[in-house]
């Protein structure tokens, strides 16, 4: 009889919701916000350790039906081999994604090498990867990214390089 | 009474109200973040010994010192450079080295130091270089900069010679300065 009832709740708060003058509304929703928005590094030649000025902070918010079992979060780049594209005409030199490297939470350093739903091939990682069931359909998390640009054994001419990350959630199935 | 399990309620509920179909993901819009890097240019010598000394002999032309220096010269150039050079050079050439002595008055010229480089012939340090005074320098190395070498070290050793040879010197202590230093260009 409990769960009978537990599903009775469920079932009348969808009705409720479709009930109500929102009803065109999209029953779940899913978003991503990041701050900052800007990251800067002062890259030093031959050096493993260039980490940005600022750690992102990815907050995840979700609303999802019952239907779903799990919820990821992907960072990428749009290219593996210029993750971050020279400045300068005359040189030809990019800084490629597996020399980004992101630290999750603070987590270890990991770049961005993997193939993702979203990006590039090699050019991403997944951020967080957690179950939905029932008593997590509503929720929210933040996840902080710090970033590192790793050039040890890595020759790049001096110049400005530029890019931009990207990330997306994505709930399954 | 037969209890229905709460999933076929959950998929009976999914159906009546309109639950997207399971391989229906939910993707988030897209957000993202600019990421820039700069990467300054540098350009640094160092000196794996900090001084040489030399035994005189009067009129010889041999006249070594020790140890042989290493310059070690390390840059990261923009795309924009073309060549790398290394100088070393005195302030003066007429008095490369200094007499100690108050009532001496002769000092070592620059042209009588010289500079075995990486093992090659002695050179003297009678060169107009882009540092130092006049006709008291020596190139020590130029080379090629092109995208593979914008960043890069090398080291050159830099074996030192005093040339007496038909030049008279007073007994005395002679000290002076070399000092070396890079350049990019253009």
């Amino acid at each position: 009889m409990k769960r009978i009832r537990v599903g009775l709740f469920v079932a009348a708060a969808a009705l409720l919701s479709l009930s109500t003058p929102s009803r065109a509304q999209p029953l779940e929703s899913l978003t991503v916000i990041l701050s900052p928005g800007a990251v800067n590094f002062a890259l030093t030649s031959g050096s493993g350790t260039n980490a940005g000025n600022a750690a992102i902070a990815a907050t995840t918010s979700w609303t999802l039906l019952i239907t779903r079992n799990n919820l990821s979060l992907y960072a990428y780049f749009s290219s593996a081999p210029s993750a971050l594209v020279h400045v300068t005409p005359a040189n030809t030199v990019d800084i490629p994604s597996t020399r980004v490297e992101v630290s999750v939470n603070g987590g270890a350093r990991v770049p961005f090498d993997q193939t993702a739903p979203f990006g590039a091939p090699s050019a991403a990682r997944q951020v967080f990867s957690q179950p939905i069931n029932l008593f997590n359909l509503i929720g929210n998390r933040t996840d902080t990214l710090a970033l590192n640009i790793n050039l040890s054994g890595y020759a790049l001419p001096a110049d400005t390089y530029t890019g931009t990350l990207r990330l997306r959630a994505r709930a399954t199935p | 009474m037969k209890q229905v399990s709460f999933r076929s309620f959950l998929v009976l509920a999914a159906l009546l109200f309109g639950v997207p179909p399971a391989d229906a993901q939910l993707n988030s819009t897209e957000v993202t973040a600019s990421l820039t890097a700069v990467l300054p240019e540098s350009l640094t010598v160092t000196l794996s010994a900090g001084a040489a000394s030399f035994s005189l002999t009067s009129g010889s032309a041999t006249n070594a010192g020790t140890p042989t220096l290493t310059a070690t010269t390390t840059w990261t150039l923009a795309v924009t450079r073309t060549a790398i050079s290394l100088h070393g050079y005195f302030t003066t050439a007429t008095a490369a080295l200094v007499h100690t002595a108050a009532g001496n008055t002769v000092d070592i010229p620059s042209s009588r130091v010289e500079v075995s480089v990486n093992g090659g012939a002695a050179a003297a340090f009678d060169q107009t270089v882009a540092f130092g005074g006049a006709a008291a320098g020596r190139q020590l190395f130029t080379q090629a900069i092109t995208i593979p070498t914008s960043s890069g070290t090398r080291n050159d050793t830099l074996a030192l010679n005093i040339n007496l040879a038909g030049y008279t010197l007073p007994a005395d202590t002679y000290t002076g300065t070399l000092r070396i230093r890079a350049q990019g260009t253009p």
